[in-house]
């Protein structure tokens, strides 16, 4: 199967650089200084929201069926045939917002100045030429993973195993430890 | 267990804000969630362009930064500029006041000396001449011994911590080469050394994090106290009343904020002069009121009342009835200049180097003080005009506070009960265990632990398990509106033992009822009035400050001075409480020596703990420790 | 096997292209009234202000019936079931003719309700906004027009207002009831929208019920509501729209305010299933409903493609959305209003509420930012119980995160 982005939240430590690197994939030069001086400025389509003691990279999870295509009466939210990537083709797009609606994880938004859905295209061009999706590519912590579903079920199959077999699997130093752990209460 | 409950005057202010549509820091804080977990652990490291650099906590990225630094290192660098920064805040704010002095003596600035008693007392320590000299004369002895320091590069000792501190501790920072000579140089050093491709030993960097927090300790906050008592008299104890109910509706409202009394003082004493244009302007008077530390400055020496402490700043303007808020220095919040903007109310800076967008800047320089005094009164009557008839929204929740508790005014309410040795009531009392012990509690106030009234809960249960409180800065004002900083608070909260105690010294000392269980003794600044009180007590009992039965707390940590002001109890020998966590946890070594490694060099460690009874349990705990160490049941 | 469908709209193509995707030889008919191919009713008002091109709402290339071997009888109104002899009669009279079928599916839609008013039906200048034939009536007349009334404030009327101020008419919007989008927002939240389409310069009438349509031969002159003469040269009527199920009558197919169907999107006769806006079934809250909106559609269509060919699937449910635009705002709701508490949060102009009841949210509402109304909505359909972060819940930065599992906290590791 084709690859996609999975998370590992016990990894996302909510710096943000996600969103950094998705917003400037997203703009015309593709640097991060050309990015600030897009008018209107690119918007990131991740959002690390708190879980918790943990936090979380949300975005669109290209589901199989998806509500928001059913739900475009334009026909402009698609699936690319290629990487089965959902997409807003931005032509078709008139902002009315249904897509909006449906989507079960908030993942897709209204570009209040575009007025054009907006959500993660799983960045194509990078993808096209064997590069990683800026967000995963971005992540210090590798919480973020772009792989096949096997590829995944096998790195928790060997996690589970090690686990099993009494080998931590993620430790970490106890400071570390103490502050996930405060994090979820303060 | 009954739920913890937000504090009701956050609750009724919060709901001011929200009838009126107005977002606060806690909505800010809503928006900013989740926060950064390199920022949290400390593992971000700005300090040159090759990074930034970020080390995973986790093992799978990075683990050192570009040039090679460690984890540890990184956030050893990072708590040591943290450091600095609270530390040159406090040296600033005592530069300033010894200028204001120098003014003064040269009548070249409008104050005049109040505090000839402190002069006196200093005098001594310093070795000045007093017989028969005037007290103008002594003063500028002290203010030149004070200067000499900011401009030595002899490398001789710094004579405000080689003459104010306890000798013990002395001979300790000696040994570990943590005396210090001009300030100015150690937080020059301190920004050298942890600027790119400098020192990389975390230890290295812990151990002047020491040093620099000694600066702030004794040239901070022991100097700044010491010429403000000069200046304007040592406090004497005094009822006030605590929480935004001090608003008076049909007053010209004037909310002095900030950190600095060579403001206030003026904004004070216009006030009064200048009443009776308020009341031609249709006010029944001007209510100066205080805010953060300076208003505890003014509540310790004339009883003025406590508005707000720091996290509750933007939320008194949002009550409509403050016609003036007037700033100098630290802890001012931008966000304030837009909520006035929504109101009636001028938000006037007057500190050159705090400019904040939106705010009407009158420039405050001590020699021009009058003059610059009465246009801040005058726009605050200009607001009330403006203001005059429109409704306001004041939650009419108000306490009484016993305030002004310098160790002058607490000595001599203890005088009355042993003339001879008046800390002996107090010293006996810890012996025979009525009072566990000493903790101070201290800092800032939070909105990451508001809700859950982490220092009231905190502090209630230090109580009652017979724990003397003393508390300054944002804090007292946090005990003051729970209504902790009065007798009755003591019938309320404390233990037996606690409870007897204060019940008899109170009646001994004609006050016909118990003192408070948590001793108001000043602003963050008045930390050193502690560290005096401390010192009085380990030197009556010939013991070394580290080995009192007392212990620290900043238990909702905001500002950095909190950090340079805890390392220097942490240097001192008492070990510290706090929360939330400092940005260390990224660096394992680092973490391992603050909490426990330090209690082998300086006798002092670190607890970090988030819930309020746990912390005042360890707090405990680690008294009883103290206790066993002196032989004490 | 021989499917007949009946209908040309998002439900009936959603469905035919199921069918055609589960079997390549099978015979499919699509039937419509309207002559003109699958469209998108959805931006009309968008094409009547010229911001959406005509091309763009065709949601299919010319040769999608002929790629999907599709036969079409368009330009002719279904009128007759005979579910014994499986046979659908197409026209009336002496032109009726009859099409047998195997499986037939009912997606003939909702038609636009025009109120028994003196002079409505019969005035030149009154159109409904529901067909593409509706919107060109309107662009044609549109040169003579400087003043319109638009009958009804639902979210088709409300559209059809903005299309016709940026078309540079004097827009009056009458309203019965005492606020806008009465179905859709409680006063409070109308009350936001009422004075942003005044700003706009319409002119918004609430408690003001439409009398009469006056004029005559050469057109509209004039609307009368709350005994008032409001002078226009054309009327827009969105009074609502309602199932089409009066040609149904006496085919045994079972109806109430739409065809009933259960989860299969099955009726009560074999063999015959609807889908769409007409059909009357339970909602995700397990309440039957009418809720015309495309996701129904399109899913419904889905649905009953997939069990018509024996594949069996079940449908969770009407979707009670509704989202609509005014002036660039988006303003959305879902579910209902009538919860036992309800949370509200303000900032910047915007509000977003919940409605509560049990722990559990039941309805919202939202003006000015819609974002994340989806997720609100999911866990309105999971039933979730949000009793323990309900302070969360609109607080920025509430999202998917929240309701993720949470792994066990890390392990230390050993010193």
């Amino acid at each position: 199967m084709e690859k996609s982005i999975f998370t590992f939240i016990e990894k996302c430590v909510a710096c943000k650089g996600c969103e950094i690197a998705c917003a400037v994939e997203h703009s015309s030069d593709k640097t991060l200084f050309g990015a600030l001086a897009d008018n209107p400025r690119p918007r990131q389509r991740v959002r690390v929201e708190a879980a918790g003691a943990y936090s979380y990279p949300a975005r669109c999870q290209h589901c199989q069926e998806a509500a928001c295509i059913a739900a475009c009466p334009m026909g402009a939210m698609t699936r690319d045939p290629d990487t089965h990537a959902v997409y807003v083709d931005s032509h078709k797009c008139v902002g009315c917002w249904m897509c909006v609606m449906v989507c079960p994880f908030g993942g897709v938004s209204a570009d209040p100045v575009a007025k054009k859905a907006h959500k993660c295209d799983r960045c194509p061009e990078r993808t096209a030429v064997g590069l990683d999706p800026a967000c995963v590519a971005a992540c210090p912590t590798k919480a973020m993973v772009f792989a096949t579903p096997e590829e995944i079920a096998e790195l928790r199959r060997q996690a589970t195993a090690a686990a099993a077999a009494g080998i931590a699997t993620t430790p970490v130093a106890s400071s570390v430890a103490a502050w996930r752990t405060m994090k979820g209460g303060a | 267990m009954k739920p913890i409950e937000i504090p009701i005057v956050e609750k009724s202010l919060l709901a001011i804000a929200k009838s009126r549509d107005m977002g606060t820091a806690r909505d800010r804080l809503a928006a900013m969630k989740p926060q950064c977990g390199f920022g949290e652990l400390g593992t971000c490291c700005r300090t040159c362009y090759m990074g930034p650099c970020r080390i995973d906590p986790f093992g799978d990225g990075p683990k050192e930064g570009i040039c090679g630094l460690s984890a540890d290192a990184m956030v050893a660098r990072n708590l040591l500029r943290e450091t600095v920064g609270g530390t040159a805040s406090h040296v600033g704010h005592a530069r300033h006041v010894l200028l204001t002095v120098r003014d003064a003596l040269d009548g070249k600035a409008p104050y005049q000396i109040k505090g000839e008693a402190k002069a006196l007392t200093l005098a001594k320590l310093f070795g000045v001449a007093t017989e028969g000299r005037a007290a103008a004369d002594v003063v500028r002895d002290l203010l030149n011994i004070a200067l000499q320091d900011f401009g030595r590069q002899d490398e001789q000792p710094n004579n405000w911590v080689s003459k104010r501190a306890p000798a013990a501790e002395q001979e300790l920072w000696k040994r570990l080469g943590l005396m210090y000579s001009n300030p100015h140089n150690e937080i020059e050093m301190a920004m050298h050394a942890t600027s790119m491709g400098n020192d990389a030993d975390p230890v290295s960097m812990l151990m002047r994090l020491l040093k620099v927090s000694l600066v702030d300790g004794w040239t901070g906050l022991t100097l700044t106290v010491d010429f403000q008592d000069i200046l304007f008299g040592t406090p004497e104890v005094t009822v006030t009343e605590a929480a935004v109910g001090v608003l008076e509706k049909d007053s010209v409202n004037i909310a002095a904020h900030g950190h600095n009394p060579v403001l206030s003082e003026k904004i004070l004493e216009w006030a009064g002069k200048l009443d009776a244009e308020a009341v031609a302007a249709g006010a029944e008077r001007i209510n100066v009121v205080g805010v953060c530390c300076t208003g505890n400055e003014l509540s310790m020496r004339h009883g003025v009342k406590l508005a707000a402490h720091n996290s509750q700043t933007e939320l008194i303007l949002t009550t409509g009835a403050v016609d003036a808020m007037v700033v100098d220095i630290q802890c001012i919040w931008p966000q304030l200049a837009q909520v006035a903007k929504c109101f009636d109310t001028a938000f006037i800076t007057t500190d050159d180097m705090v400019r904040i967008p939106d705010a009407r800047h009158i420039g405050f320089h001590p020699e021009h003080a009058d003059e610059s005094a009465q246009e801040i009164i005058r726009a605050a009557i200009d607001s009330f005009k403006r203001r005059r008839g429109k409704p306001v929204d004041i939650p009419q929740h108000k306490t009484t506070a016993v305030a002004g508790l310098s160790v002058e005014s607490i000595v001599d309410i203890l005088s009355k009960v042993d003339a001879a040795d008046p800390l002996k009531p107090v010293i006996d009392n810890v012996a025979n265990g009525n009072i566990h012990g000493f903790a101070g509690v201290v800092g800032c106030s939070s909105i990451k632990f508001r809700d859950k009234a982490m220092t009231e809960e905190m502090v209630k249960a230090l109580l009652k398990q017979n724990v003397l409180v003393v508390t300054t800065g944002c804090t007292a004002h946090i005990c003051g509106q729970a209504g902790l900083l009065t007798g009755a608070a003591t019938d309320l909260y404390c233990g037996d033992g606690l409870k007897a105690v204060l019940t008899a010294l109170g009646n001994a000392a004609g006050l016909g009822g118990p003192l408070p269980p948590v001793w108001h003794m000043g602003a963050c600044v008045d930390n050193s009035r502690i560290v005096d009180l401390l010192g009085a007590v380990a030197g009556r009992l010939g013991v070394k400050v580290g080995q009192l039965p007392a212990v620290g707390s900043a238990p909702e940590l905001v500002q950095e001075k909190a950090i340079s002001i805890g390392g220097s109890f942490l240097a001192l020998g008492v070990s510290c409480h706090i929360a939330p966590a400092p940005r260390v946890l990224g660096g394992p070594l680092v973490t391992k020596i603050l909490t426990e490694d330090l209690q082998g060099i300086t006798g002092a460690i670190v607890h970090v703990e988030l819930e309020a009874q746990k912390a005042a349990d360890w707090m405990v705990a680690h008294i009883a420790e103290k206790r066993a160490g002196l032989g004490l049941k | 096997m021989r499917i007949v469908i009946v209908g040309n709209g998002p439900a009936a193509v959603a469905a035919a292209e199921t069918i055609r995707d589960l079997d390549g030889g099978c015979g499919i008919v699509m039937v419509s009234q309207e002559s003109v191919p699958f469209y998108s009713p959805c931006p009309l008002a968008e094409y009547v202000e010229a911001s959406v091109p005509r091309a763009h709402l065709f949601l299919r290339p010319e040769s999608f019936y002929r790629d999907l071997g599709i036969e079409t009888r368009f330009g002719l109104a279904a009128t007759a079931v005979d579910s014994a002899a499986r046979k659908l009669t197409l026209g009336s009279g002496a032109a009726a003719t009859q099409l047998e079928y195997d499986r037939l599916l009912i997606a003939a839609g909702a038609r636009a309700v025009m109120p028994p008013l003196p002079g409505l039906a019969d005035t030149p200048g009154v159109f409904a906004l529901k067909t593409l034939a509706d919107a060109e009536g309107i662009l044609a007349r549109l040169a003579q027009v400087r003043r319109a009334v638009v009958i009804g404030s639902g979210f088709i009327g409300l559209e059809a207002a903005q299309a016709l101020v940026r078309k540079g008419v004097a827009v009056t919007v009458i309203e019965a009831m005492g606020q806008v989008l009465p179905q859709m927002l409680d006063a409070e939240l109308a009350a936001l929208v009422e004075s942003r389409l005044r700003e706009h310069g319409v002119d918004v009438r609430t408690n003001s019920a439409a009398q009469a349509v006056l004029g005559g031969a050469a057109g509209v002159a004039a609307v009368k509501a709350g005994g008032v003469d409001i002078p226009c040269e054309l009327v827009v009527c969105a009074a609502g729209v309602r199932p089409d199920v009066a040609w149904l009558a006496g085919s045994g197919i079972a109806t109430a305010a739409g065809v009933l169907v259960d989860d299969r999107m099955a009726t009560n006769l074999p063999g015959i299933y609807a889908a769409g806006d007409i059909v009357e079934t339970n909602d995700s809250l397990g309440q039957r409903r009418v809720i015309g909106n495309w996701p129904n559609a399109v899913n419904g269509g889905r649905i009953a493609g997939l069990n018509m060919m024996g594949v069996e699937r079940r449908y969770r449910g009407l979707d009670g959305i509704n989202v609509v635009r005014i002036f660039d705002l988006p303003v959305s709701s879902f579910g209902g209003r009538d919860g036992e508490r309800s949370l509200c949060r303000k900032e910047g102009g915007h509000m977003r509420k919940l409605a509560l009841r049990n722990g559990r949210i039941v309805g919202g509402q939202f003006y000015g930012d819609v974002n994340g109304t989806g997720l609100y909505h999911e866990l309105m359909n999971k039933g979730v119980d949000v009793g323990s972060f309900e302070d969360e819940l609109l607080a920025p930065g509430f999202g998917i995160g929240r309701l993720m599992p949470q792994p066990p906290l890390p392990l230390r590791r050993a010193a």
